[in-house]
């Protein structure tokens, strides 16, 4: 008990700091784990050694059910794309790099596959806290790191049966297969039926739920594939709709109190690595931290994104994941990694992890998004008067410039990803040479003076912008002066500060609201009490 | 003895859920209370089928997969008792501790003084019935808490006089357990004995003291910063518990004493309602395994020729116990509703009755065949009283229409409680600009709104109603009355909890509004029977439109 408490603390103290440093916590609890090892409060090798087990099985068998192809949408091939060239490409480099410094081809080979894949956990709640898993690229990601897991798994599998040759490997491909199978008959008839049909009370569905988990991992464990390659897919046989959502109010406590349980632990079975091992962690975090971002950056651009969804795409996926882990432990388990691979793959992963939230701003990205090359600046315009003047034209953006068009308006743009630009310039061509095309577009920062005269801003007839942050447009306002500005905020407050500063604020969520309001009281006066009848019938839009 | 089928920690546990899961889904028509279908589990699995190791009652294990199983069990109480004190305050504790009590020590006293006297009738020699009447007076906690919780009464009247009667029995078990460490050691003094009591109760007030210092001053603006992040919270929380209970057994006392003075000291807090909620799935799947390696470590084999002995116990335990009790808290003022239902749930052996059994085996003061019998009686006696709990009210009708409960002279009025008082509501999700708005304007319309966030920052400055909490709980859909709400709103912007949200809705009949803050999630959302999409990126331009048609109007 002394060292259950123990490990909880290490684990709040971790996410504590977490909180207050703005860190993912993942790497604060696998560093409070070896903290708590250390200081010599964790003896007893037994406890760590089973919580790792049975935490990394409710890990993975809650990634597992958190797939959900449907959130990626239409961004399926531009993920498949680019899942597998970053998986092929830095299992490929890490095998390489590390069979240079004097490893075996087997060796070499977990290392890469360490290294292959970019962790769930923590993008997911990344995309989470900047509510972006519904733009197009925050879809891409998730769709990228579904196809990773699902190839790790799939190796793992095949390098479980390695030591008895092909046949072996082919087994093990075999039965992974036929557990796919038995989780996608779960997933279409038994689990439905299981967890939505019978209406079992919540101890029931949380047996049931748990049930599966075991059932899965206990057939993996017959067929000779590791325990957690079954817990995975019997995660996958729990995510469609609507069963992931009932799942999701009993998995979600389970889920926090495992990954903190787990990684504490994991950090608790690490040994302190040597010199060696310590070059070899920073060489290969390197090589993640420099080769994801461009490479990811630049299929997904060709896929069509634009710029600054595809380079914020590659500085998300710049990490590790805690697949590495599951890798590394079943490596060892396995007896093809030395114990002193776990220390190094475990540290790589915590390394990259941390770095992403620092690496992965909206700042970096627009720093890196000046660095990709322009398109040519257009040539023989004349200067324009009297136009409107559209600062960023992102989704929002689109919708009001074909307004515009439509209405037959002189329109210049202003954004500053070159994806964007190219294609407004493909759309709206000049009508012969030296014409100026009705919608002028430039690329550049609408918050800098220097465009905003390029842009002919003082003389513009309106001013619209959907730039997001609130200081750039401060700094519009203090540009123009006599010209009206219409500002898109989402909130009432950056609504008062844009009033303030002179332009005129367009408030999203109270333009909703609103018209929700209007709707209700229409509707208000045909609801009837909810006593009275159990069915309600104002549907109408 | 035969090897068992599976050996491995994660076998063993994985066997325990699938086969208690399995039973669970078969036998559900038939609705067995959950902890008579998990001892039995266990039963099969252990004893009878042998198909995972026999982990003896009572016994620490220290090494091998027993050592964790039992590490979990115990988790699994602490979380339980961890809970109960999360859903009652000190306040609500403190009115019922007179008669907790009385009724308290007054039945420990007659309930020994009969057990021993049974005892030595069925001719046990003394020594043996002193040990069985130890074990019969204690009820279960731990059975008792499990099912006023799985009935929602832990805040019921007679639900709170049962847990105070057993918070008393607790410390009453500790003197009894304090004492039984003296009997062992022959030469122990009777002073080291009265130290060891008196080192037990001074613990106690300091943990009490503790407890109340941290609610009052330290616990409000702590959890007040990390409830914005819901795991954090939970991991701290926990931490609070355990730390507890780490420091209920450095002084000797119970740990489940610990756990729940942890959960009383953070029962005060705005967020209290949506811990207990994020520990209960938890605590199910901990204590799930402790009711399946209880009964997993039940030998009744050898029981046959007790079986007048057991009978005789059974019924003084299912019958004699509730008698007493019914006298006793009669005799304090209470309803004779309220003090039967008080006295049904006592009417069963306690866990911890094994643990003294083994005790005495191991001092060599009692003998073998007394550890089958106390097994039988605790298996009768929890499988039937859970019975008797969970269809209380019908038993009661039925005894006093016979007129059985007469001779207690008890008050026939019944104590009114307050009853749920939300309905007809209008239930809004998510206090961003968009929800916060709306509950504002929805609240001057006169309409009752209850507004939900996870974030109780979120929640301070609104004069409506307001609730703590993630809807994505089947337990929170209850709490916000959402059955009987006029219309549920979600602001939201989680893809998952809002279509979750809208099917919930769309089966229980309810019109919902919710937020499509993207095209990409409009058509999902249209499936299941929305009323109204939010939808602020069309409003919004709109918006924007008209804006720019007025400022053309005034300079063309």
């Amino acid at each position: 008990m002394m060292e259950f408490a123990g490990i909880l603390l290490a684990a709040a103290a971790a996410m504590g700091l977490a909180r207050l440093l703005h860190l993912p916590s993942v790497p604060l609890l696998v560093l409070a784990g070896l903290g708590l090892k250390l200081s010599g409060v964790l003896p007893d090798e037994l406890l760590v050694e089973n919580v790792v087990e049975l935490g990394l099985a409710f890990l993975v068998f809650i990634l597992g059910s958190e797939l959900n192809p449907q959130r990626i949408g239409a961004q399926r091939r531009a993920a498949l794309k680019i899942g597998l060239t970053q998986f092929v490409t830095l299992t490929g480099i890490g095998l390489f790099a590390t069979w240079l410094l004097g490893f075996g081809l087997r060796e070499a080979a977990y290392l890469g596959l360490a290294l292959a894949a970019s962790s769930t956990l923590v993008v997911v709640t990344l995309l989470r806290q900047r509510q972006q898993s519904f733009e197009p690229f925050g879809r891409l990601v998730a769709g990228v790191l579904l196809l990773q897991d699902l190839l790790i798994i799939v190796l793992l599998a095949a390098m479980s049966g390695v030591d008895d040759g092909v046949s072996g490997v082919a087994i093990g491909l075999a039965s992974v297969a036929g557990l796919m199978v038995l989780a996608w008959l779960g997933l279409r008839w038994v689990i439905p039926w299981l967890l939505v049909t019978l209406e079992l009370d919540e101890e029931g569905q949380l047996l049931t739920i748990l049930a599966v988990l075991f059932i899965f991992g206990g057939l993996a464990h017959l067929t000779g594939l590791h325990f957690v390659i079954g817990a995975f897919l019997g995660g996958v046989a729990l995510s469609s709709f609507p069963v992931n959502g009932v799942i999701r109010g009993h998995l979600s406590s389970l889920s926090d109190f495992f990954l903190a349980v787990f990684f504490v632990s994991l950090g608790a079975l690490l040994v302190l690595p040597g010199w060696r091992e310590v070059v070899l962690v920073v060489l290969l975090a390197v090589l993640v931290l420099v080769v994801t971002p461009p490479l990811v950056a630049w299929i997904a651009n060709r896929a069509g994104l634009t710029g600054r969804s595809s380079i914020e795409a590659g500085l998300l996926l710049a990490q590790c994941s805690e697949f590495s882990v599951l890798v590394a432990l079943l490596g060892r388990e396995q007896g093809h990694l030395d114990g002193n691979m776990l220390p190094v793959i475990v540290l790589i992963a915590v390394v990259t992890m941390i770095l992403t939230p620092f690496i992965a701003t909206d700042a970096m990205t627009w720093r890196l998004v000046w660095w990709m090359p322009s398109p040519p600046e257009p040539q023989g315009a004349a200067r324009p008067s009297g136009h409107v003047l559209l600062l960023g034209c992102g989704d929002n953006g689109r919708d009001i410039l074909q307004e515009l068009v439509a209405e037959g308006r002189q329109v210049v743009v202003v954004d500053a990803d070159p994806a964007v630009v190219e294609s407004l310039r493909q759309m709206y061509p000049a009508e012969g040479k030296g014409a100026t095309p009705q919608v002028l577009a430039y690329r550049g920062d609408g918050a800098d003076y220097r465009m905003l005269r390029l842009a002919a801003a003082r003389s513009a007839g309106i001013i619209i912008s959907t730039m997001r942050r609130l200081q750039d447009n401060e700094r519009l306002l203090r540009f123009v002066r006599d010209v009206p500005v219409l500002v898109r905020v989402f909130a009432p407050e950056e609504g008062k500060r844009i009033e303030r500063a002179g332009g005129r604020a367009i408030v999203y969520s109270d333009a909703a609201a609103n018209h929700f309001l209007n709707w209700f009281a229409i509707v208000r006066e045909h609801m009837e009490p909810r006593q009275a009848s159990g069915q309600e019938g104002a549907a109408t839009t | 003895m035969e090897e068992p089928l599976v050996t491995s920690f994660v076998g063993i546990v994985g066997l325990m859920i699938v086969a208690a899961a399995v039973a669970l889904v078969l036998l559900r028509k038939i609705a067995i209370p959950s902890i008579v279908l998990f001892i039995a589990t266990g039963l099969m699995l252990g004893p009878v089928l042998g198909w995972i190791p026999i982990l003896p009652l009572g016994e620490h294990p220290e090494e091998g997969p027993g050592a964790t199983i039992t590490l979990i069990a115990e988790v699994g109480i602490a979380l339980l008792l961890f809970v109960v004190g999360l859903e009652l305050s000190l306040d609500r504790i403190r009115d019922v501790g007179k008669v907790a009590v009385a009724a308290g020590i007054g039945q420990v006293l007659f309930t020994a003084a009969g057990g021993f006297l049974i005892a030595i009738l069925l001719g046990f020699d003394p020594m043996a019935s002193l040990f069985l009447a130890i074990a019969l007076t204690f009820s279960s906690t731990v059975v008792v808490v499990k099912l006023l919780d799985q009935k929602g009464e832990l805040n019921s009247l007679y639900g709170r006089i049962a847990v105070g009667i057993f918070l008393v029995q607790d410390l009453v078990a500790i003197v009894i357990l304090t004492f039984l460490v003296g009997l062992r050691g022959e030469e122990v003094a009777i002073g080291q004995v009265g130290w060891s009591l008196a080192a037990a109760f001074a613990g106690m007030g300091l943990m009490l003291a503790g407890a109340l210092l941290a609610a009052r001053y330290l616990l409000r603006p702590i959890f007040n910063w990390v409830a914005q992040w819901p795991a954090a919270m939970l991991i701290w929380s926990l931490c609070w518990c355990f730390l507890f209970v780490a420091g209920a057994n450095q002084m000797g006392l119970s740990e489940e004493i610990g756990a729940f003075l942890a959960g009383l000291s953070l029962a005060q807090l705005d967020c209290s309602h949506e811990l207990r909620r994020r520990t209960h799935p938890l605590m199910s799947f901990f204590i799930a395994v402790f009711f399946i390696s209880l009964g997993s470590g039940m030998e009744v084999g050898a029981v046959a020729e007790q079986w007048f002995a057991a009978t005789v116990f059974c019924l003084f335990v299912l019958i004699g116990n509730p008698f007493i009790f019914m006298f006793i808290i009669a005799r304090c003022g209470y309803s004779e509703k309220t003090s039967f239902l008080t006295s049904v749930t006592v009417a069963q052996i306690s866990e911890f009755s094994f643990i003294v059994i083994y005790a005495g085996l191991r001092a060599g003061l009692i003998d073998e065949q007394i550890v089958p019998l106390v097994a039988l009686v605790g298996l009768v006696t929890m499988a039937v009283s859970s019975y008797m709990i969970l269809y209380n009210v019908p038993l009661h009708r039925w005894c006093s229409r016979w007129g059985l409960l007469g001779m207690f002279g008890a008050n026939a009025a019944e104590e009114t409680e307050p009853g749920p008082e939300l309905s007809d509501h209008i239930i809004i999700v998510g206090m961003n600009p968009l929800g916060k708005r709306l509950a504002r304007d929805l609240h001057e319309m006169g309409e009752v709104v209850l507004a939900v966030d996870t974030d109780p920052r979120k929640l301070a400055d609104l004069s409506c109603r307001t609730m703590v909490g993630n809807i994505d709980y089947p337990a929170m859909t209850e709490e916000v009355n959402m059955a009987g709400a006029r219309l549920v709103i979600s602001a939201l912007q989680i893809e998952d909890t809002n279509r979750m949200l809208a099917w919930r809705c769309r089966n229980m009949g309810l019109p919902t509004v919710i937020h499509a803050f993207d095209e990409s999630v409009v058509d999902e959302l249209r499936k299941e029977g929305v009323a109204y999409l939010i939808d602020t990126r069309t409003e919004g331009r709109r918006q924007l439109e008209m804006a720019l048609r007025e400022i053309r109007a005034s300079n063309p």
